[in-house]
């Protein structure tokens, strides 16, 4: 990317506006970060009908600083009171509430604000370098290579979920069949419509995400009964360690910042297993290993250097190949469509001022996010003290408005409390909610290209395999599907044994 | 009979049940659209996908049956029903009474059922949220909300 380009892109920061709309978003991001329950996909669809009235660079500022901040917000109630904001920070309770517990609270906002800031760096500097190579390659694709690429990232993503991998089979299948519902694009057809007309444009993906996450979020909250916390230890200020205390722990923060963004392009992997990955490597190589889980900052540094790394990491295939990573940046592809903006193999050629303004943007956020947390750490500290019920009702309130407002349709609204409905139902059974979204927005694409690689075919499913970049991505989906099977099938047979191995010394 | 009520069997035949009868709506129209030839079919991918949806359902339900999956979660039954009651009725009274009384009411009741007791204080958020709310949306935002009939707001 020449200097030019990025000059351009970063020329839109001049609008005072959009600067004062990233710090107002920053935050926000925290604040939503910062409270349980909420976490960053959250924040992004709450906010994202309030997007509609910017222009692009202003939205995806917006959304960039939500995204930056939110996941660092987490780790304000991990160390202040021992509960994660958000499940990426669940690794950063180690050490960080253990050094809150010593009086070091300031130390330790110092140490999560400046690994959080740094991490989103490193992971900008490869998203910057990396997205425009892989978008290169992706000028070779086709209809067949894309249907490929796509089944390749969703059986990815629904595989490798937590818990019964079918669960996330199953939703990653519920949120493909909802992009089906509505007129079909290439033969006029109303599909699954049952002769309602206002189904025919189909589902909008903002009362979705608002169903599924947000008020999902408040239903389980009230199905958890009443909970208390531990009492908020308030932060008395920040304070960032000396340059020494960092020289001797450069080495953990490059590691986890490198894990944090490969993890991060990898699809379905998420920040959660970075920062719990990050962390037992950390502490593997520390010399000061007997100190973790007593307050070790290195502990600190691992779990938010990856954690916030991975945002940088999952907008690579974002924006390179218009395949999200996980659920925040399907939220975010979804807001750049809504804005006219098509990620993928044509972004990079046709709006390059537009992928450098989000290269410099998300640099900006990091920054903002450095200086709010500066700025911010007593008032976030108080942030938690604020009574669940509240927040949760106002929650409510800016679900059922912002599903509203994005066609001024009850359909909408019914949509999204429908949503909320299933989604909480969804959570107890263990379904996981993030291949829904995901499935929903490569939906239209996963059809659309497997049609135009069926008419190229002569309706011939075998003649995708005369592709050798599909073949590739069909064997290595199959690979994750049948490695975590077998395995599977080798621990039951070992466990087997070993019963039977006791059964026969016990007699 | 109890070792076969757990979350895998319900998730498990309910979707089946749902997936089934999607597949029989795919074969009922599909007859009634018209396709070129060597053209897909716009119910292929559909069915496509369907199949799947059954086939995994079965799964999870045959996992279900083997009694492999965990027990029926603990719900506090009487506010998990209490708050999504208010939240349907205040999304179905939205259009009739607007946003600015149906937000409140639903903020306030919400806010009750989930435990804060505290009456002015919830009736007092209850009012800001909801006009900090509408006053972002319609009057910063130019979005128009459900407005109350006869006042305009």
């Amino acid at each position: 990317m020449s200097l030019d380009v990025l000059l351009s892109g970063a020329s839109y920061m001049v609008d005072p506006m959009a600067v004062l709309i990233m710090v107002l978003a920053t935050f926000l991001g925290m604040f939503v970060g910062a409270l349980p329950g909420l976490g960053t996909v959250t924040a992004l669809a709450m906010i994202l009908p309030f997007t509609y009235v910017l222009s692009a660079p202003q939205a995806i500022g917006m959304l960039l600083a939500i995204y930056c901040s939110s996941v660092y917000g987490g780790a304000i109630p991990a160390l202040l009171i021992n509960v994660p904001g958000t499940p990426q920070s669940a690794a950063t309770t180690f050490d960080a509430y253990p050094m809150a517990k010593k009086g070091l609270a300031a130390e330790a906002l110092g140490w999560v604000t400046a690994a959080s800031t740094l991490g989103g760096i490193f992971s900008l500097i490869v998203l910057t370098l990396a997205a425009p190579q892989l978008a290169a390659v992706a000028v070779r694709f086709g209809s067949i290579e894309i249907f490929a690429l796509i089944v390749f990232s969703l059986t990815t993503i629904a595989w490798v979920s937590r818990g019964n991998p079918f669960k996330g089979l199953l939703a990653g299948v519920i949120g493909v069949f909802l992009a089906t519902i509505g007129v079909d694009e290439m033969s006029g057809v109303s599909r699954f419509t049952f002769g309602n007309f206002a189904l025919s444009a189909g589902f909008h993906i903002v009362p979705i995400l608002i169903g599924l996450f947000a008020l999902s979020e408040v239903f389980s909250t009230a199905g958890r009964g009443a909970q208390t916390l531990a009492k908020p230890i308030v932060s008395t200020g920040f304070r960032v360690a000396p340059f020494y205390e960092w020289a001797i722990r450069w080495k953990t923060l490059l590691r986890s910042s490198a894990i944090g963004t490969f993890l991060g392009i990898l699809p379905g992997v998420g920040a959660t297993a970075a920062s719990l990955i990050s962390y037992a490597q950390a502490r593997a190589a520390s010399p000061r290993k007997e100190n973790f889980g007593q307050g070790e900052p290195e502990g600190v540094i691992a779990s938010e250097a990856s954690n916030n790394a991975v945002t940088g990491g999952a907008l690579v295939p974002t924006l390179a190949l218009g395949i999200p990573g996980d659920a925040p940046t399907a939220v975010m592809l979804g807001a750049l469509i809504i804005h006219g903006i098509t990620p993928g193999i044509q972004l990079f050629s046709r709006n390059p001022d537009l992928v450098s303004f989000i290269f410099v943007a998300l640099l900006v956020a990091n920054v903002m996010m450095f200086f709010a947390g500066m700025l911010g750490a007593q008032l976030f500290s108080r942030v938690l003290q604020l009574p669940h019920a509240v927040v949760m009702a106002v929650v409510v309130a800016l679900s059922l408005a912002g599903s509203y407002v994005i066609r001024f349709s009850m359909l909408d609204v019914a949509v999204a409390v429908i949503a909320g409905i299933v989604g909480v139902l969804l959570r107890y059974a263990g379904v996981p909610l993030a291949p829904i979204v995901i499935g929903f927005v490569l939906g239209r694409p996963l059809e659309v290209n497997l049609r135009q690689g069926l008419i190229l075919t002569d309706m011939n499913p075998l003649g995708f395999f005369k592709s050798p970049i599909a073949c590739v991505l069909f064997a290595i989906t199959a690979i994750v599907v049948v490695y975590p099977l077998l395995k599977q099938i080798a621990k039951i047979r070992r466990s087997k044994q070993t019963d039977s191995n006791g059964d026969a010394t016990t007699a | 009979m109890a070792r076969f009520v757990n979350t895998d069997t319900i998730l498990g035949a309910v979707f089946l049940f749902l997936g089934v009868a999607l597949f029989r709506v795919t074969l009922a129209v599909k007859d009634s659209v018209f396709v070129l030839e060597g053209d897909a079919p716009p119910y292929l991918v559909p069915q496509i996908y369907l199949y799947l949806w059954i086939a995994i359902s079965a799964v999870i339900l045959a996992g279900g049956l083997r009694g492999r999956s965990g027990a029926m979660p603990s719900i506090a039954w009487r506010r998990f029903l209490g708050v999504i009651s208010l939240v349907i009725v205040g999304a179905t009274l939205m259009p009739f009474i607007g946003f600015l009384i149906s937000g409140t009411a639903t903020v306030f009741g919400v806010g009750w059922t989930l435990g804060f007791r505290r009456t002015g204080v919830l009736a007092g958020i209850a009012v800001a949220s909801i006009v900090s709310i509408w006053a972002l949306l319609v009057f910063f935002a130019r979005m128009p909300l459900p407005v109350t009939p006869g006042l305009g707001w």
